[in-house]
Protein backbone atom coordinates (compact mmCIF):
# COMPACT_ATOMS: atom_id res chain seq x y z
CA UNK A 1 0.00 0.00 0.00
CA UNK A 2 1.03 3.47 -1.11
CA UNK A 3 0.50 5.21 1.97
CA UNK A 4 1.35 3.04 4.65
CA UNK A 5 4.26 5.21 6.95
CA UNK A 6 5.13 2.85 9.05
CA UNK A 7 5.42 -0.70 9.00
CA UNK A 8 6.28 -3.43 11.51
CA UNK A 9 7.00 -6.89 10.56
CA UNK A 10 7.95 -9.63 12.82
CA UNK A 11 9.14 -7.89 15.39
CA UNK A 12 11.26 -10.09 18.17
CA UNK A 13 13.12 -8.80 20.98
CA UNK A 14 14.28 -11.44 23.92
CA UNK A 15 17.01 -10.38 26.79
CA UNK A 16 18.54 -14.37 27.32
CA UNK A 17 15.77 -16.65 27.65
CA UNK A 18 12.97 -13.76 28.36
CA UNK A 19 11.10 -13.03 25.21
CA UNK A 20 9.19 -9.39 25.93
CA UNK A 21 8.13 -8.51 22.63
CA UNK A 22 7.27 -11.64 20.39
CA UNK A 23 5.90 -11.33 16.50
CA UNK A 24 4.33 -8.10 16.86
CA UNK A 25 3.10 -6.62 13.22
CA UNK A 26 1.32 -3.60 12.56
CA UNK A 27 1.29 -0.85 10.34
CA UNK A 28 0.49 2.94 10.34
CA UNK A 29 -1.20 4.49 7.53
CA UNK A 30 -0.84 8.46 6.95
CA UNK A 31 -2.85 10.15 9.61
CA UNK A 32 -3.59 6.92 11.34
CA UNK A 33 -4.59 7.55 15.55
CA UNK A 34 -3.19 4.32 16.68
CA UNK A 35 -3.36 3.79 20.37
CA UNK A 36 -1.03 1.01 22.20
CA UNK A 37 -2.67 -0.52 25.44
CA UNK A 38 -2.09 -2.81 27.75
CA UNK A 39 -1.45 -3.75 31.10
CA UNK A 40 1.52 -2.86 33.14
CA UNK A 41 4.84 -5.18 32.15
CA UNK A 42 2.83 -5.80 28.94
CA UNK A 43 5.96 -4.44 26.69
CA UNK A 44 5.12 -1.75 25.44
CA UNK A 45 7.90 0.85 26.13
CA UNK A 46 9.60 -1.83 24.96
CA UNK A 47 7.73 -1.75 21.48
CA UNK A 48 8.59 2.10 21.84
CA UNK A 49 11.95 1.71 22.25
CA UNK A 50 12.47 -0.89 19.51
CA UNK A 51 10.79 1.63 17.07
CA UNK A 52 12.43 4.66 17.78
CA UNK A 53 15.96 2.65 18.16
CA UNK A 54 16.91 2.93 21.69
CA UNK A 55 16.75 -0.50 21.85
CA UNK A 56 17.67 -3.42 18.81
CA UNK A 57 15.36 -5.77 18.02
CA UNK A 58 16.19 -9.90 17.86
CA UNK A 59 14.08 -10.05 14.69
CA UNK A 60 12.06 -8.68 12.29
CA UNK A 61 12.03 -5.41 10.69
CA UNK A 62 11.11 -1.89 10.75
CA UNK A 63 10.11 0.15 7.97
CA UNK A 64 10.06 3.88 7.66
CA UNK A 65 7.96 4.71 4.27
CA UNK A 66 9.05 1.94 2.72
CA UNK A 67 12.66 2.55 3.81
CA UNK A 68 14.01 0.03 6.28
CA UNK A 69 14.99 1.62 9.36
CA UNK A 70 16.19 -1.67 11.58
CA UNK A 71 19.84 -0.95 11.71
CA UNK A 72 19.16 3.10 12.27
CA UNK A 73 21.03 4.98 14.82
CA UNK A 74 17.75 6.62 16.88
CA UNK A 75 19.34 9.91 15.46
CA UNK A 76 19.10 9.21 12.28
CA UNK A 77 15.43 8.12 12.53
CA UNK A 78 14.54 10.92 14.16
CA UNK A 79 15.85 12.71 11.27
CA UNK A 80 13.66 11.03 8.74
CA UNK A 81 10.82 11.55 10.70
CA UNK A 82 10.16 9.51 13.47
CA UNK A 83 9.73 11.59 16.43
CA UNK A 84 8.54 10.90 20.11
CA UNK A 85 7.76 12.52 23.44
CA UNK A 86 9.19 11.42 26.93
CA UNK A 87 6.58 9.77 29.55
CA UNK A 88 9.41 11.98 31.83
CA UNK A 89 9.60 15.45 30.54
CA UNK A 90 13.18 15.77 28.97
CA UNK A 91 13.89 18.99 28.06
CA UNK A 92 16.50 21.52 28.30
CA UNK A 93 16.20 23.08 32.08
CA UNK A 94 18.16 26.09 31.83
CA UNK A 95 17.02 27.09 28.82
CA UNK A 96 13.92 29.09 27.89
CA UNK A 97 11.06 27.95 26.44
CA UNK A 98 11.45 29.44 23.67
CA UNK A 99 15.37 28.55 23.09
CA UNK A 100 13.87 24.72 23.88
CA UNK A 101 11.81 24.84 21.12
CA UNK A 102 14.43 26.55 18.77
CA UNK A 103 16.53 23.73 19.28
CA UNK A 104 14.22 21.23 17.52
CA UNK A 105 13.72 23.77 14.94
CA UNK A 106 17.21 24.17 14.28
CA UNK A 107 17.75 20.54 14.01
CA UNK A 108 14.50 20.50 11.48
CA UNK A 109 16.12 22.57 9.72
CA UNK A 110 19.45 21.15 9.53
CA UNK A 111 21.34 24.47 10.57
CA UNK A 112 22.80 23.07 13.58
CA UNK A 113 26.17 23.14 12.45
CA UNK A 114 25.82 27.07 11.18
CA UNK A 115 28.78 28.62 13.38
CA UNK A 116 27.49 32.28 12.44
CA UNK A 117 24.06 34.19 11.93
CA UNK A 118 22.40 34.79 15.22
CA UNK A 119 19.92 32.67 16.32
CA UNK A 120 17.44 34.99 17.06
CA UNK A 121 17.92 36.81 13.71
CA UNK A 122 17.30 33.64 11.66
CA UNK A 123 13.43 35.22 10.33
CA UNK A 124 12.42 31.53 9.14
CA UNK A 125 13.40 30.49 12.56
CA UNK A 126 11.38 32.73 14.21
CA UNK A 127 8.30 32.51 12.00
CA UNK A 128 8.08 28.97 12.81
CA UNK A 129 9.00 29.51 16.38
CA UNK A 130 6.01 31.93 16.59
CA UNK A 131 3.84 29.49 15.27
CA UNK A 132 4.63 26.83 17.54
CA UNK A 133 4.17 29.23 20.29
CA UNK A 134 0.64 30.01 19.50
CA UNK A 135 -0.26 26.30 18.60
CA UNK A 136 0.83 25.28 22.21
CA UNK A 137 -0.57 28.77 23.45
CA UNK A 138 3.07 29.50 25.53
CA UNK A 139 4.01 32.71 24.22
CA UNK A 140 2.93 34.38 27.52
CA UNK A 141 6.18 31.81 28.82
CA UNK A 142 8.20 32.50 26.08
CA UNK A 143 11.03 33.80 28.29
CA UNK A 144 10.42 31.87 31.30
CA UNK A 145 13.84 28.95 32.53
CA UNK A 146 12.11 25.54 31.74
CA UNK A 147 13.19 25.03 35.57
CA UNK A 148 10.50 27.36 36.49
CA UNK A 149 7.58 26.05 34.43
CA UNK A 150 4.26 24.22 36.21
CA UNK A 151 4.64 20.64 34.91
CA UNK A 152 1.56 21.01 32.72
CA UNK A 153 3.26 23.40 30.87
CA UNK A 154 6.35 21.50 30.22
CA UNK A 155 4.45 18.71 29.19
CA UNK A 156 3.40 21.14 26.30
CA UNK A 157 6.77 21.65 25.72
CA UNK A 158 7.83 18.38 25.38
CA UNK A 159 4.73 18.00 22.24
CA UNK A 160 5.74 21.16 20.66
CA UNK A 161 9.41 19.86 20.60
CA UNK A 162 8.26 16.75 18.96
CA UNK A 163 5.63 18.50 16.60
CA UNK A 164 9.16 21.18 15.60
CA UNK A 165 10.16 18.10 14.17
CA UNK A 166 7.65 17.78 11.34
CA UNK A 167 7.82 13.99 11.71
CA UNK A 168 6.21 11.92 9.47
CA UNK A 169 5.24 9.44 12.77
CA UNK A 170 4.68 11.16 16.31
CA UNK A 171 4.73 8.20 19.67
CA UNK A 172 4.04 10.20 22.55
CA UNK A 173 4.72 8.39 25.71
CA UNK A 174 1.98 8.40 27.81
CA UNK A 175 0.92 12.25 27.50
CA UNK A 176 -1.36 12.53 30.14
CA UNK A 177 1.08 11.09 32.47
CA UNK A 178 1.04 13.19 35.97
CA UNK A 179 -1.30 15.74 34.51
CA UNK A 180 -4.06 16.66 36.71
CA UNK A 181 -7.31 15.19 35.98
CA UNK A 182 -9.02 18.51 34.68
CA UNK A 183 -6.22 18.80 32.26
CA UNK A 184 -6.48 15.63 30.55
CA UNK A 185 -9.30 17.05 28.92
CA UNK A 186 -7.67 19.89 26.96
CA UNK A 187 -4.68 17.54 26.18
CA UNK A 188 -7.70 15.55 24.08
CA UNK A 189 -8.25 18.66 22.62
CA UNK A 190 -4.92 19.39 21.84
CA UNK A 191 -4.16 15.83 20.20
CA UNK A 192 -7.33 16.37 18.12
CA UNK A 193 -5.67 19.27 16.38
CA UNK A 194 -2.22 17.83 15.65
CA UNK A 195 -1.97 17.59 12.00
CA UNK A 196 -3.92 15.36 9.91
CA UNK A 197 -1.31 13.75 7.28
CA UNK A 198 1.27 12.54 11.05
CA UNK A 199 0.49 9.52 11.86
CA UNK A 200 0.10 8.74 15.74
CA UNK A 201 0.95 6.37 18.27
CA UNK A 202 -0.07 6.82 21.67
CA UNK A 203 0.56 4.95 24.66
CA UNK A 204 -1.85 6.12 27.45
CA UNK A 205 -3.63 4.71 30.64
CA UNK A 206 -6.05 7.03 30.59
CA UNK A 207 -9.05 5.20 28.58
CA UNK A 208 -10.55 8.58 27.99
CA UNK A 209 -8.10 9.34 25.92
CA UNK A 210 -7.58 6.04 24.39
CA UNK A 211 -11.48 6.13 23.20
CA UNK A 212 -11.38 9.76 22.77
CA UNK A 213 -8.03 9.49 20.12
CA UNK A 214 -7.51 6.59 18.56
CA UNK A 215 -9.46 5.47 15.33
CA UNK A 216 -7.38 2.16 16.21
CA UNK A 217 -6.38 0.06 19.14
CA UNK A 218 -3.41 -2.20 19.28
CA UNK A 219 -3.55 -4.66 22.90
CA UNK A 220 -0.58 -6.12 24.14
CA UNK A 221 -0.26 -8.43 26.10
CA UNK A 222 2.84 -10.18 27.97
CA UNK A 223 4.69 -9.33 24.61
CA UNK A 224 2.34 -10.13 22.27
CA UNK A 225 -0.64 -8.74 20.55
CA UNK A 226 -3.36 -9.54 22.13
CA UNK A 227 -6.21 -8.20 19.42
CA UNK A 228 -5.99 -4.86 17.09
CA UNK A 229 -9.31 -3.14 16.12
CA UNK A 230 -11.33 -0.17 15.99
CA UNK A 231 -12.21 1.39 19.56
CA UNK A 232 -15.78 -0.52 19.24
CA UNK A 233 -14.30 -3.48 18.31
CA UNK A 234 -12.10 -3.36 21.41
CA UNK A 235 -14.34 -2.36 23.70
CA UNK A 236 -16.60 -5.34 23.31
CA UNK A 237 -13.92 -7.63 22.59
CA UNK A 238 -14.39 -9.99 25.72
CA UNK A 239 -10.44 -11.14 25.93
CA UNK A 240 -9.29 -7.38 26.35
CA UNK A 241 -11.85 -7.05 29.54
CA UNK A 242 -10.42 -9.66 30.88
CA UNK A 243 -6.66 -8.82 30.61
CA UNK A 244 -7.14 -5.04 30.84
CA UNK A 245 -10.07 -3.29 31.35
CA UNK A 246 -11.42 -5.51 33.50
CA UNK A 247 -9.23 -5.00 36.17
CA UNK A 248 -9.75 -1.34 35.88
CA UNK A 249 -12.91 -0.43 35.92
CA UNK A 250 -15.91 -0.62 33.27
CA UNK A 251 -16.79 1.75 30.71
CA UNK B 1 -5.33 28.44 36.46
CA UNK B 2 -5.80 25.92 33.06
CA UNK B 3 -2.31 25.05 32.27
CA UNK B 4 -3.38 23.17 28.83
CA UNK B 5 -5.57 26.13 27.18
CA UNK B 6 -5.65 25.88 23.71
CA UNK B 7 -6.69 28.55 22.44
CA UNK B 8 -4.84 30.48 19.95
CA UNK B 9 -3.00 33.75 20.57
CA UNK B 10 -2.67 36.02 17.76
CA UNK B 11 -0.40 38.57 16.63
CA UNK B 12 2.91 37.73 19.00
CA UNK B 13 5.47 40.61 17.68
CA UNK B 14 8.01 38.62 16.87
CA UNK B 15 10.67 41.00 18.40
CA UNK B 16 9.18 39.62 21.60
CA UNK B 17 10.32 36.04 20.57
CA UNK B 18 13.82 36.90 19.52
CA UNK B 19 14.35 38.80 22.60
CA UNK B 20 13.12 35.66 24.83
CA UNK B 21 16.36 34.25 23.82
CA UNK B 22 19.74 34.27 26.37
CA UNK B 23 21.88 35.71 23.59
CA UNK B 24 25.09 36.81 24.53
CA UNK B 25 24.36 40.88 25.12
CA UNK B 26 26.95 43.32 25.57
CA UNK B 27 26.31 44.39 29.64
CA UNK B 28 28.30 46.89 31.75
CA UNK B 29 30.71 44.15 32.39
CA UNK B 30 31.80 43.78 28.74
CA UNK B 31 32.04 48.07 28.59
CA UNK B 32 33.76 48.06 32.06
CA UNK B 33 36.44 45.57 30.95
CA UNK B 34 37.37 47.32 27.36
CA UNK B 35 37.36 50.70 28.96
CA UNK B 36 39.74 49.44 31.60
CA UNK B 37 41.88 47.56 28.90
CA UNK B 38 42.15 50.82 26.87
CA UNK B 39 42.70 52.59 29.71
CA UNK B 40 45.73 50.86 31.09
CA UNK B 41 47.04 51.36 27.58
CA UNK B 42 47.50 55.02 27.66
CA UNK B 43 48.07 55.53 31.26
CA UNK B 44 49.50 51.98 32.77
CA UNK B 45 52.70 52.23 30.26
CA UNK B 46 54.71 49.93 33.74
CA UNK B 47 52.27 47.58 33.72
CA UNK B 48 51.97 46.34 30.49
CA UNK B 49 53.95 42.91 30.61
CA UNK B 50 51.38 42.35 33.63
CA UNK B 51 48.46 43.41 31.11
CA UNK B 52 49.97 40.99 28.45
CA UNK B 53 49.80 37.98 30.87
CA UNK B 54 46.22 38.86 32.12
CA UNK B 55 45.22 38.95 28.14
CA UNK B 56 46.27 35.94 27.23
CA UNK B 57 44.60 34.11 30.42
CA UNK B 58 41.98 36.07 29.08
CA UNK B 59 41.94 34.14 25.74
CA UNK B 60 42.80 30.64 27.63
CA UNK B 61 40.08 31.14 29.94
CA UNK B 62 37.66 32.03 26.86
CA UNK B 63 38.69 28.78 25.04
CA UNK B 64 37.63 26.68 28.57
CA UNK B 65 34.72 28.72 28.68
CA UNK B 66 33.38 27.49 25.41
CA UNK B 67 33.79 24.04 26.31
CA UNK B 68 33.31 23.90 30.04
CA UNK B 69 30.43 26.80 30.39
CA UNK B 70 28.90 26.55 26.85
CA UNK B 71 29.22 22.77 25.96
CA UNK B 72 29.77 20.72 29.23
CA UNK B 73 32.82 19.58 28.27
CA UNK B 74 34.81 19.06 31.66
CA UNK B 75 38.32 19.68 31.07
CA UNK B 76 41.05 20.16 33.61
CA UNK B 77 43.80 19.86 31.10
CA UNK B 78 43.56 22.82 28.53
CA UNK B 79 46.71 24.13 29.39
CA UNK B 80 48.46 20.75 27.23
CA UNK B 81 46.76 23.23 23.98
CA UNK B 82 48.21 26.01 24.87
CA UNK B 83 51.09 24.55 25.69
CA UNK B 84 51.30 22.64 22.05
CA UNK B 85 50.02 26.12 20.50
CA UNK B 86 52.90 27.88 22.46
CA UNK B 87 55.69 24.84 21.23
CA UNK B 88 54.31 25.36 17.87
CA UNK B 89 54.58 28.69 17.61
CA UNK B 90 58.27 28.93 18.70
CA UNK B 91 59.52 26.00 16.66
CA UNK B 92 57.66 27.56 13.46
CA UNK B 93 59.42 30.80 14.55
CA UNK B 94 62.76 29.10 14.98
CA UNK B 95 62.84 26.96 11.75
CA UNK B 96 60.62 28.14 9.41
CA UNK B 97 59.53 31.52 9.43
CA UNK B 98 59.62 34.75 12.01
CA UNK B 99 56.60 36.50 10.96
CA UNK B 100 54.22 36.48 14.12
CA UNK B 101 50.61 36.45 13.00
CA UNK B 102 51.55 33.26 10.67
CA UNK B 103 52.93 31.67 14.09
CA UNK B 104 49.50 32.45 15.77
CA UNK B 105 48.17 30.43 12.70
CA UNK B 106 50.10 27.61 13.11
CA UNK B 107 50.17 27.75 16.99
CA UNK B 108 46.15 27.14 16.68
CA UNK B 109 46.49 24.88 13.97
CA UNK B 110 48.90 22.50 15.81
CA UNK B 111 46.60 22.96 18.94
CA UNK B 112 43.61 22.84 17.46
CA UNK B 113 44.50 19.33 15.67
CA UNK B 114 45.59 17.66 18.97
CA UNK B 115 42.12 19.01 20.34
CA UNK B 116 40.80 16.76 17.34
CA UNK B 117 42.48 13.73 17.55
CA UNK B 118 42.41 13.81 21.77
CA UNK B 119 38.85 14.65 21.53
CA UNK B 120 37.88 11.05 19.79
CA UNK B 121 38.96 9.99 22.96
CA UNK B 122 37.44 12.59 25.62
CA UNK B 123 34.45 13.56 24.49
CA UNK B 124 33.35 9.45 24.51
CA UNK B 125 32.92 9.90 27.96
CA UNK B 126 31.84 12.09 30.45
CA UNK B 127 31.85 13.46 34.07
CA UNK B 128 34.60 12.70 36.41
CA UNK B 129 36.09 10.32 33.58
CA UNK B 130 36.50 12.91 31.08
CA UNK B 131 37.88 15.13 33.83
CA UNK B 132 40.51 11.86 34.41
CA UNK B 133 41.12 11.88 30.87
CA UNK B 134 42.19 15.46 30.31
CA UNK B 135 44.13 15.17 33.28
CA UNK B 136 45.93 12.08 32.18
CA UNK B 137 46.39 13.37 28.47
CA UNK B 138 47.72 16.43 30.28
CA UNK B 139 50.17 14.79 31.87
CA UNK B 140 51.55 12.59 29.19
CA UNK B 141 52.21 15.48 27.18
CA UNK B 142 54.11 17.12 29.79
CA UNK B 143 56.57 13.81 30.18
CA UNK B 144 57.02 13.86 26.38
CA UNK B 145 57.79 17.33 26.42
CA UNK B 146 60.16 16.99 29.40
CA UNK B 147 61.85 14.12 27.84
CA UNK B 148 62.44 15.34 24.04
CA UNK B 149 64.67 17.34 24.79
CA UNK B 150 66.29 17.69 21.35
CA UNK B 151 63.12 19.29 20.34
CA UNK B 152 61.38 21.21 23.25
CA UNK B 153 64.48 21.99 25.08
CA UNK B 154 63.14 19.93 27.95
CA UNK B 155 63.39 21.47 31.65
CA UNK B 156 65.65 24.15 30.09
CA UNK B 157 62.78 25.23 27.69
CA UNK B 158 62.88 26.45 24.41
CA UNK B 159 64.44 30.40 23.23
CA UNK B 160 66.45 31.78 21.21
CA UNK B 161 64.18 32.83 18.21
CA UNK B 162 63.34 35.72 16.80
CA UNK B 163 59.95 37.06 16.29
CA UNK B 164 59.76 39.88 13.20
CA UNK B 165 57.65 42.76 14.01
CA UNK B 166 54.18 42.71 13.45
CA UNK B 167 52.65 43.19 9.40
CA UNK B 168 56.85 43.90 9.25
CA UNK B 169 56.23 47.30 11.16
CA UNK B 170 55.44 47.29 14.78
CA UNK B 171 58.23 45.61 16.24
CA UNK B 172 58.48 44.24 20.22
CA UNK B 173 59.75 46.22 22.23
CA UNK B 174 61.83 45.67 26.10
CA UNK B 175 58.46 47.42 27.81
CA UNK B 176 55.93 45.19 26.36
CA UNK B 177 53.74 48.24 24.97
CA UNK B 178 53.38 46.52 21.30
CA UNK B 179 53.12 43.26 23.06
CA UNK B 180 49.85 44.56 24.91
CA UNK B 181 48.65 46.04 22.09
CA UNK B 182 49.35 42.93 19.93
CA UNK B 183 47.30 40.51 22.52
CA UNK B 184 44.28 42.70 23.11
CA UNK B 185 44.14 42.84 19.13
CA UNK B 186 44.08 39.25 19.27
CA UNK B 187 41.79 39.30 21.78
CA UNK B 188 39.05 41.69 20.50
CA UNK B 189 39.70 39.02 17.72
CA UNK B 190 38.80 36.13 19.28
CA UNK B 191 36.03 37.60 21.43
CA UNK B 192 34.21 38.75 18.09
CA UNK B 193 34.56 35.10 16.94
CA UNK B 194 33.64 33.76 20.47
CA UNK B 195 30.63 35.83 20.26
CA UNK B 196 29.69 35.03 16.63
CA UNK B 197 29.91 31.03 17.88
CA UNK B 198 27.62 31.25 21.27
CA UNK B 199 24.61 32.67 19.52
CA UNK B 200 24.54 31.12 16.16
CA UNK B 201 22.46 27.79 16.03
CA UNK B 202 25.83 25.86 16.70
CA UNK B 203 25.67 27.94 20.09
CA UNK B 204 22.53 26.92 20.91
CA UNK B 205 22.63 23.40 20.10
CA UNK B 206 25.89 23.44 22.14
CA UNK B 207 24.11 24.41 25.18
CA UNK B 208 21.45 21.85 24.39
CA UNK B 209 24.01 19.47 24.87
CA UNK B 210 25.29 20.05 27.78
CA UNK B 211 21.53 20.35 29.57
CA UNK B 212 20.70 17.07 27.91
CA UNK B 213 22.77 15.18 25.47
CA UNK B 214 20.30 12.43 25.26
CA UNK B 215 17.55 14.61 23.63
CA UNK B 216 19.30 16.98 21.11
CA UNK B 217 20.44 13.08 20.19
CA UNK B 218 16.51 12.40 20.17
CA UNK B 219 16.24 15.50 18.07
CA UNK B 220 18.21 14.29 15.61
CA UNK B 221 21.36 16.07 16.12
CA UNK B 222 24.24 14.51 15.87
CA UNK B 223 25.78 15.12 19.57
CA UNK B 224 29.21 13.79 19.09
CA UNK B 225 30.29 15.67 15.87
CA UNK B 226 29.95 18.50 17.57
CA UNK B 227 31.22 18.51 20.74
CA UNK B 228 34.45 17.50 18.61
CA UNK B 229 33.61 20.75 16.73
CA UNK B 230 33.53 22.63 19.62
CA UNK B 231 36.53 20.78 21.12
CA UNK B 232 38.40 21.67 18.16
CA UNK B 233 37.66 25.04 18.50
CA UNK B 234 38.58 25.74 22.02
CA UNK B 235 42.06 23.72 22.11
CA UNK B 236 42.86 25.98 19.08
CA UNK B 237 42.08 29.36 20.67
CA UNK B 238 43.84 27.80 24.01
CA UNK B 239 46.57 27.33 21.17
CA UNK B 240 46.60 30.63 20.20
CA UNK B 241 46.48 32.28 23.54
CA UNK B 242 49.98 29.35 24.23
CA UNK B 243 51.29 31.09 20.73
CA UNK B 244 50.91 34.64 21.60
CA UNK B 245 52.73 33.93 24.90
CA UNK B 246 55.73 32.11 23.62
CA UNK B 247 55.93 35.25 21.05
CA UNK B 248 55.83 37.91 23.49
CA UNK B 249 58.00 36.76 26.37
CA UNK B 250 60.34 34.78 23.68
CA UNK B 251 60.68 31.52 26.15
CA UNK B 252 58.53 28.53 26.12
CA UNK B 253 59.02 26.45 29.30
CA UNK B 254 57.40 22.80 29.92
CA UNK B 255 55.44 24.57 32.90
CA UNK B 256 52.99 26.03 29.72
CA UNK B 257 51.68 22.68 29.51
CA UNK B 258 51.35 21.87 33.08
CA UNK B 259 47.96 20.97 35.14
CA UNK B 260 49.00 24.13 37.10
CA UNK B 261 47.93 25.90 34.56
CA UNK B 262 45.28 24.25 34.08
CA UNK B 263 43.67 24.37 37.24
CA UNK B 264 44.11 27.94 37.49
CA UNK B 265 42.33 28.78 33.82
CA UNK B 266 39.56 26.77 35.72
CA UNK B 267 39.83 28.51 39.13
CA UNK B 268 39.30 32.15 36.53
CA UNK B 269 36.52 30.73 35.26
CA UNK B 270 35.10 29.98 38.42
CA UNK B 271 35.45 33.50 39.67
CA UNK B 272 34.52 35.20 36.49
CA UNK B 273 31.44 33.21 36.16
CA UNK B 274 31.16 30.25 33.49
CA UNK B 275 28.69 30.50 29.86
CA UNK B 276 28.70 34.20 29.86
CA UNK B 277 31.99 34.68 27.74
CA UNK B 278 32.63 38.31 30.25
CA UNK B 279 33.67 35.44 33.19
CA UNK B 280 36.83 35.05 31.30
CA UNK B 281 37.07 38.96 31.04
CA UNK B 282 37.03 39.60 34.68
CA UNK B 283 38.48 36.10 36.21
CA UNK B 284 41.40 36.68 34.89
CA UNK B 285 41.49 40.14 35.51
CA UNK B 286 41.22 39.62 38.87
CA UNK B 287 42.85 35.99 39.21
CA UNK B 288 46.54 37.63 37.25
CA UNK B 289 46.36 40.74 39.15
CA UNK B 290 45.82 39.30 42.31
CA UNK B 291 48.39 36.48 42.21
CA UNK B 292 51.04 39.00 41.20
CA UNK B 293 49.89 41.90 43.99
CA UNK B 294 49.67 39.08 46.74
CA UNK B 295 53.12 37.51 45.32
CA UNK B 296 54.79 40.95 45.89
CA UNK B 297 53.09 41.01 49.30
CA UNK B 298 54.55 37.67 50.26
CA UNK B 299 56.40 35.81 48.06
CA UNK B 300 56.02 32.71 50.34
CA UNK B 301 53.01 32.73 51.32
CA UNK B 302 50.32 34.05 48.35
CA UNK B 303 48.64 30.74 47.68
CA UNK B 304 47.48 31.34 50.73
CA UNK B 305 45.46 34.86 50.08
CA UNK B 306 44.67 33.52 46.14
CA UNK B 307 42.62 30.16 48.21
CA UNK B 308 40.72 32.55 50.60
CA UNK B 309 40.05 34.54 47.57
CA UNK B 310 38.67 31.17 46.02
CA UNK B 311 36.48 30.45 48.67
CA UNK B 312 35.06 34.12 49.20
CA UNK B 313 34.06 33.73 45.74
CA UNK B 314 32.42 30.68 45.21
CA UNK B 315 30.90 31.57 48.96
CA UNK B 316 29.45 34.79 48.16
CA UNK B 317 28.86 34.74 43.83
CA UNK B 318 28.82 30.86 43.05
CA UNK B 319 28.10 32.07 39.46
CA UNK B 320 31.25 34.23 39.21
CA UNK B 321 31.45 37.82 40.26
CA UNK B 322 30.11 38.85 36.20
CA UNK B 323 26.53 38.25 36.91
CA UNK B 324 26.93 40.19 40.40
CA UNK B 325 28.07 43.43 38.15
CA UNK B 326 25.79 43.23 35.50
CA UNK B 327 23.03 42.78 38.14
CA UNK B 328 24.50 46.31 39.59
CA UNK B 329 24.70 47.85 36.40
CA UNK B 330 21.00 46.79 35.70
CA UNK B 331 20.21 48.32 39.49
CA UNK B 332 21.44 51.50 38.34
CA UNK B 333 20.30 51.48 34.84
CA UNK B 334 16.57 51.14 36.21
CA UNK B 335 17.23 53.92 38.73
CA UNK B 336 17.96 56.17 35.95
CA UNK B 337 14.60 55.21 34.43
CA UNK B 338 12.58 55.94 37.36
CA UNK B 339 12.79 59.18 38.37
Amino acid sequence: MNDTVLEIVGLHKSFGALAVTRNINFRLEIGARHALIGPNGAGKTTLVNLITGALAPSSGSIRLEGRDITRYSPQRRVSLGLARTFQINSLFPSMTVVENIALAVVANMHIDAKLWGALNRRKQVLIELERLLDVFNLSGSACQLISNLAYGQRRLVELALALALKPKVLILDEPAAGLPKEDSGKLSELLRRLPADLAVIVIEHDMQIVFGFADRITVLAEGSVLTQGTPSEIRADAKVREVYLGQARND
Amino acid sequence: MAVLKVTPSKDTPKRDIAASFGSHRLGLSDALVWALAIFAYFFLGAYHQLGTQVIIMIILALSLDLAIGYSGIESLGHAVFFGIGAYAAALFALNVLSEPLTGLVVGGLAAGAFGFVTGLLVLRVRGLTQVILTIAIGAVVLQVATTWKSVTGGDDGLAGYQVAPILGRYSFDLYGHTAYLYSLCVLAFVFALARILVNSPFGYVLRGIRDNDQRMRMLGVPVAARLLLIYSISAAIAGVAGAISAQVTGLVATDSLSFLLSGNVLIMLLIGGMGRLTGAFIGGIIFVIFSDRAAAIDPFNWLFMLGGLLILAVRFTPQGVGPWIDRMGGYLLDRRRKP
